[in-house]
């Protein structure tokens, strides 16, 4: 419960926190109360307890069944065309009068003219049906209002009922017998009544056609947006139309049953049965202003309204007791209907950001001079590749003819070529925010996409999708199925990728909220050679670098929220085993690539402070800021530093490069070496950096290489699909 | 509980609760860069200009570090070392007289020899402003008796209500107004009244000369800024804006735990709290806006430093204000003075005198 779900690796143990702090109530509840079936699970609870308590309080038992069966069974019809017409944003009041109308013409069709039983059943339907027509005309052409002419259309009706009544009173007192009349009444398919057997084929098909057919899309359209609806070339007006032509039609079969069980019939059939009807569709959750409701819960509503009706009997309440129970009840459901679907995601909203507590260790301060981190100005004056026309290389990735490929916030990946890398030209175009990038083992460009998953990019500048999900895990409220925030990936020597997801929560547009939230809420995945995935190490904060090491045997894993590298093993005698490299670093990790020397490079896109780790113990003050301060005020850590640094496999910091003016390059997110120079990428610079390297710290490995393999056959361009 | 019970009370009638709201800057207060395109008269970095009084024969006399300077053509020289912090600085008949922190008030003639004029406890340390009352006797704004002259943020983060108003005539020093939140300013007006200006109540309020601790009427009031000192001028009062409010220093005034361990295990200088000016940025937080992006910082970030200061005019409104904003230096004013059309600024942040050119 509450996003304890692990998988391969458990990071949570990093965090240095319980089991208490696995929980996130608030986030929880949010999950639940933000799914879609929650519109109508409240009512319906709500219903499930009302009912549990009159049958509890009253003499209603379970030899009341099939009374209450039947008496659903007849009037979930009109509930069920009811809902229809009120997802679809109207109202249909004149289904009681329908019901009267039917019946009455039935029986006289039968009696009084002596019409054989296959033509009344089919007529009777038909009846109802055009009665709706009449409605439908009104309101879908005519552009009247539902209420009042369905309102006048109630009145009407009932009239002609009355009308046929008063003609043939005499005649309709004679009985005739029929076996399809009996059949309707007292008989039973395959042991269940006719009428359960007919309501039961209605609502399996009014469900299906609402919830999955095109029909039924459209319906929930109209109610949910009509003017959305007519521009997205919906015909509005003809499915306004049917869903009253529908409604009708099923008023008008409930009148048959009812006539044919009842065996008699008279005018005050149907009277007041549309607030029965409505009361039962309110119940059930169905919006009184469009667009959301589900003739199930319509029916689960009727059971209720039936128990109620049930128990008035029982208690031989008269009439107008009734009435007034079900007028109560109405007028309560209709204001929860307004309350929760008004509420509901507004609540949900409030609770997602639910910051957690981590435990942080002692911070190194920098700006001690003497140590190997002193300030320097080293990468200040590197000269920029593509000022101006780069937004946001959050990382870039060399091929063999020096071209340089980095991303853009636009979504696009630049190719810089010539001397210097002065013809910049747009060379893939994603449609999410590019992160990492990487070479593959056949020496395809890679991309990890924020938003998108993981792609290949071929030198013909098509893109490939290579994974965007994992097996959703099952405990988790929250989808964790999609790669939301794929932002590094490198290769094993097996050809599996490995990707490092920040967070399953959010996006890369909103890696504020991660930082403020603090919540372990980050995995790494690896992509199978095959195209599976799964899910290798879980619960970790903020992965954001991603490294196979330079034998091959193991990756590095940057966390930017613990201020750790740490390493997994994946081949050898260690296989499995997860053990730190570096801890308590004094910034947020970025983006980790191997050095020609058989080293690392890693970057901060943050500097720890005394105020942002005091922060983060206080995470009620943390969601109070989220809550009550506007996001551009937010306290975070100081993310306006560059800090580039060179470790080595036993996590000694050998070397760190400062920008000491911070104006250059801020926030440096990824930094490549290829051919003596270093590229600086930044998140939200507006250039990519080259600095050449001092021959010191040049080697000989070619760090774009995938550990364990000898060069590649062709360089990129000439790589085939 | 207690924040139960402030949600149960704003719920019934919002104006019980207490709104940690900042106007925003707007009208007289509406941003510019005018204290960006100031001129310098000094090169920044040399001093720490306090306080400024510009003399008759046009020299500039100001305070930094311990010592009175004067800047005269150019040139500055130093006029008196008076052997602790000088704060603030005022004219008395044709005296200059000098708040000393720990040493009291000391005056210093035309002809700059230097005497001991106030020595009373009550203005040794602490002595924000002064101004003379038109009967001849010196009006002190004592900030905090907690704290001393640098102590403004100790007083903001202990919520400090110890400020003072002390009258002295001579040696002679008496209380006038006690319970005040950080007075940093005050001017005297020719009609009785005196200007003061309440740093940590964000305000300034007008009192009655012959009894300051009486009814205090409202000038301006919830200002986006901690106002600082006031001097009168031709056109009205020149205000300067030390430090402007910040949201999150708002919020933390308000979380008591976290304050506590701050004021505990941190630092003074990396509170996170209002300053003259920023430096370390290496352990510094930053505010999201402040957010270095395509190789701009927003101007109107929020601001942990800012450089404003403004004018009131004669019908009591703010006409006028000059601004360095967070893409500026030109931050931590202290002092503007008015001479003829002559406007300087002490920016003690910056660390320079500037004159602010007209509009």
């Amino acid at each position: 419960m509450f996003g304890i779900a692990t998988r391969g690796v458990d990071a949570f143990p990093l965090t240095g926190r319980g089991w208490r702090d696995r929980l996130t109530p608030l986030q929880g509840i949010s999950d639940v109360i933000g799914k879609r079936w929650m519109e109508g699970a409240v009512p319906l609870v709500l219903a499930a307890v009302l009912t549990t308590g009159v049958v509890f309080m009253t003499p209603v038992g379970a030899t009341d069944a099939p009374l209450i069966m039947d008496e659903v069974a007849e009037k979930s019809l009109l509930a069920i065309g009811l809902t229809l017409v009120m997802v679809a944003g109207g109202i249909d009041l004149s289904i009681g009068s329908i019901v009267g109308c039917s019946s009455l013409a039935a029986l006289t069709a039968f009696r009084v003219w002596g019409w054989p039983m296959e033509v009344v059943i089919p007529a009777a339907v038909i009846l109802g049906a055009m009665l709706g027509a009449i409605n439908g005309v009104l309101i879908a052409k005519m552009k009247m209002r539902p209420f009042i002419t369905t309102l006048v259309t109630l009145v009407a009706f009932g009239g002609a009922a009355e009308a046929l009544q008063s003609r043939y009173t005499n005649q309709l007192a004679f009985p005739k017998s029929d076996i399809l009349w009996d059949f309707l009444g007292e008989g039973a398919i395959a042991g269940i009544p006719t009428a359960w057997a007919i309501f039961g084929i209605v609502l399996v098909v009014a469900h299906i056609g609402l919830t999955r057919s095109r029909w039924g899309w459209w319906v929930t359209a109209v109610g949910s947006d009509r003017r959305s609806a007519r521009r997205n070339g919906i015909p509005v007006d003809r499915v306004v139309f049917l869903t009253y032509v529908l409604s009708g039609a099923l008023a008008g079969l409930a009148g048959l049953l009812t006539a044919a069980r009842l065996g008699r019939t008279d005018p005050a059939v149907g009277e007041g049965w549309e607030l029965i009807a409505l009361t039962a569709v309110v119940i059930g959750g169905v919006s009184l202003k469009g667009g959301r409701g589900s003739v199930v819960r319509a029916v689960a509503g009727m059971v209720v309204v039936a128990v109620i009706l049930q128990a008035s009997i029982a208690f031989t309440l008269e009439a107008g007791g009734y009435t007034a129970i079900l007028a109560l009840v109405l007028f309560s459901f209709a204001i929860l209907d307004l309350k929760w679907g008004k509420y509901r995601l507004r609540i949900a909203e409030k609770l997602t950001i639910d910051p957690g507590r981590i435990s942080v260790g002692p911070l190194v301060d920098v700006t001690e001079p003497g140590t190997v981190w002193s300030i320097n100005s080293k990468l200040t004056d590197a000269p920029p590749i593509g000022l101006g026309t780069i937004e946001g290389a959050e990382d870039c990735a060399l091929d063999d003819e020096g071209n340089l490929f980095c991303g853009d916030r636009r979504g696009w990946i630049w190719r810089f070529s010539g001397p210097d890398h002065t013809n910049g030209e747009v060379f893939a175009r994603t449609g999410g925010m590019p992160l990492g990038h990487a070479w593959d083992r056949d020496g395809v460009l890679m991309v990890a996409v924020g938003g998108m998953g993981v792609y290949r990019v071929f030198p013909d500048g098509e893109t490939k999708l290579v994974a965007n999900q994992v097996r959703r895990s099952l405990t988790s409220l929250h989808d964790d199925s999609a790669l939301r925030f794929a932002d590094d990936l490198d290769t094993a020597p097996d050809g599996s990728i490995y990707v490092s997801d920040f967070s399953t929560r959010t996006n890369a547009a909103e890696y504020m909220v991660e930082l403020v939230e603090y919540r372990p809420n980050g995995r790494i995945v690896r992509i199978d050679p095959d195209g599976s995935t799964d899910v290798v190490v879980s619960n970790y904060v903020f992965p954001n670098g991603i490294c196979t090491s330079h034998d091959g045997q193991s990756i590095l894993i940057a966390s930017t929220g613990l201020f750790r590298v740490d390493r997994l093993w994946i081949s050898g005698s260690k296989q499995g085993q997860f053990e730190p490299v570096m801890e308590n670093l004094p910034g947020y990790c970025d983006n980790i690539n191997r050095a020609s020397d058989g080293n690392y490079w890693m970057s901060f896109i943050a500097m720890r402070t005394p105020m942002s780790d005091l922060l983060m113990k206080y995470p009620a003050v943390r969601r109070r800021m989220t809550r009550e301060v506007p996001q551009d005020n937010w306290l975070v850590p100081q993310l306006n530093v560059s800090c580039v640094l060179k470790f080595d496999d036993q996590g000694n910091v050998l070397k760190v490069f400062w920008d000491k003016s911070l104006e250059n390059y801020p926030m440096v997110t990824s930094i490549n070496e290829h051919a003596g120079h270093l590229y600086l990428c930044g998140l939200l610079n507006n250039r990519v950096g080259r600095l050449q390297l001092d021959p010191e710290d040049v080697g000989d490995i070619d760090p774009r290489l995938v550990p364990g393999t000898t060069g590649r056959s062709l360089p990129f361009s000439e790589v085939a699909r | 509980m207690n924040r139960t019970l402030t949600a149960i009370k704003e719920w019934i009638n919002p104006n019980w609760a207490t709104h940690m709201s900042i106007p925003p800057m707007e009208r007289g207060l509406r941003p510019n860069s005018r204290l960006d395109h100031a001129h310098a008269l000094l090169t920044p970095g040399d001093y720490e200009p306090e306080d400024l009084l510009v003399l008759d024969s046009g020299a500039i006399w100001f305070s930094s570090g311990t010592a009175i300077q004067e800047l005269k053509d150019g040139n500055v020289r130093t006029v008196a070392e008076l052997g602790g912090p000088v704060g603030t600085l005022t004219k008395l008949n044709s005296d200059i007289v000098a708040a000393v922190e720990g040493r009291g008030l000391v005056s210093v003639s035309a002809s700059e020899s230097v005497s001991q004029l106030c020595s009373d406890t009550s203005v040794a340390t602490c002595v924000t402003d002064l101004t003379a009352l038109p009967d001849g006797s010196l009006l002190a704004s004592v900030g905090s008796t907690e704290y001393g002259i640098d102590g403004w943020g100790r007083a903001l983060v202990h919520h400090d209500r110890s400020g003072r108003l002390v009258q002295v005539d001579g040696q002679h020093a008496q209380v006038r107004a006690e319970g005040l939140g950080w007075p940093a300013g005050m001017e005297a007006d020719p009609d009785g009244e005196v200007l003061v200006s309440l740093s940590l109540d964000h305000r300034i309020e007008r009192r009655a000369a012959d009894s300051l601790d009486g009814a205090a009427r409202p000038m301006l009031t919830n200002l986006p800024l901690y106002p600082g000192r006031i001097s009168l001028g031709d056109n009205g009062w020149w205000v300067a804006g030390p430090y402007v409010r910040n949201r999150i220093t708002a919020l933390l005034l308000d979380e008591p735990e976290l304050l506590g361990e701050m004021v505990a295990t941190i630092n003074p200088d990396e509170w996170f709290i209002p300053r003259l000016r920023s430096e370390n940025p290496y352990t510094d937080p930053l505010q999201m806006g402040q957010l270095r992006t395509l190789g701009v910082v927003k101007p109107w970030a929020p601001p942990r430093s800012y450089g404003v200061a403004f004018r009131i005019d004669r019908g009591k409104r703010i006409s006028e204000s000059v601004h360095s904003r967070v893409d500026g230096k030109c931050h931590g004013i202290t002092r503007v003075t008015a001479h003829g059309t002559q406007v300087i600024a002490a920016a003690q942040g910056f660390r320079s005198l500037v004159e602010i050119e007209e509009e």
